[in-house]
């Protein structure tokens, strides 16, 4: 991870092992699918990037890191900080277990669910396929707000339908504590607006 | 996660420390496994020192008060404070079980 000299140096913990790298351009191409909200338009020192595989990406708290991170570069408070963290953490965790594992039915609640989808994750996480597939979150700070966009390599899924029957209760939780949501890229990238409240 | 357990004579005390998120649905699933030992107890999940809880946490717990049903015990969290607390209220958990 490279940043500017003369700026704070984050604690990104294990963050540095990943091919992570601060915005310095253009928005890269996997994150360019014109989506309906951008993040074009923030200022390069508004900026972070992070790309790491599924693998590398399922024992790693990247949302704790990453916030950790974000409020070294943009100090807010911690009501703030504990939203963006949730609101990160969930379309993380979308992309990692639906999007590049591909698994489904956490709509469900029994046991044998839960063991199931933890045979299906281990077992996914070793082969190359799925264990490969990037994970591209961008952060970006605007007066108003925070961009928090998530994609993944995954197959995709219904924009419409989620969107109308939601994916579950990460995302109603996405819906009910963020400003605007929208997808794109045929459902492998999030982008969400976190609002910046007074005092935050 | 750390978690810890008080069996007392009615009750089942459960103490979750830290993340309540999918990837230690392991630990959670021992304690849910160990409930028919505690048939007709009240179970109770101390969150005082749950610091962070996501939608799959809220999911492990739904899954929590099914097994309890299936083994009579009334089903109590307790101590919820900050980003939990939020939690709970965003998701109507009140509406589904008894929060103290």
């Amino acid at each position: 991870m490279n940043y500017n000299a003369g700026q704070p140096t984050p604690d990104t913990g294990n963050l540095q092992n990943y091919a992570a790298d601060r915005q310095t351009g253009t928005i890269s191409s996997e994150a360019a699918m014109e989506p309906d909200i951008t993040l074009a338009g923030a200022s390069l020192e508004c900026r972070l990037r992070v790309r790491i595989t599924a693998a590398d990406a399922y024992n790693a708290d990247i949302s704790r890191m990453l916030c950790k991170a974000w409020a070294h570069l943009h100090p807010s408070s911690g009501d703030y900080l504990q939203r963006l963290h949730l609101l990160l953490h969930e379309a993380f965790s979308n992309a990692l277990l639906h999007g590049s594992l591909e698994v489904s039915g956490f709509d469900r609640t029994s046991l044998d669910d839960l063991k199931r989808q933890e045979c299906e994750i281990l077992e996914r996480l070793v082969q190359e396929r799925y264990a490969q597939r990037a994970i591209t979150v961008e952060l970006a700070r605007f007066d108003q707000s925070t961009i928090v966009a998530v994609e993944d390599e995954g197959p995709g899924y219904d924009d419409s339908a989620v969107l109308e029957t939601t994916r579950g209760r990460g995302m109603h939780l996405i819906h009910e504590m963020s400003e605007s949501v929208s997808l794109s890229n045929g459902g492998r990238r999030i982008a969400i607006v976190v609002g910046i409240r007074p005092g935050a | 996660m750390e978690i810890t357990r008080n069996s007392l004579s009615d009750a089942f005390e459960v103490g979750l420390n830290g993340r309540l998120v999918f990837s230690e649905n392991g630990q959670f699933r021992e304690v849910v496994e160990e409930l028919g030992h505690h048939q007709g107890k009240t179970l109770v999940f101390d969150v005082s020192h749950l610091e962070f809880i996501d939608s799959a946490g809220l999911g492990m717990l739904l899954i929590a008060k099914e097994e309890a049903d299936k083994n009579s015990m009334n089903l109590t969290v307790r101590g919820a404070q900050g980003q939990v607390k939020e939690m709970f209220d965003i998701s109507c958990f009140d509406s589904i079980l008894s929060i103290e």
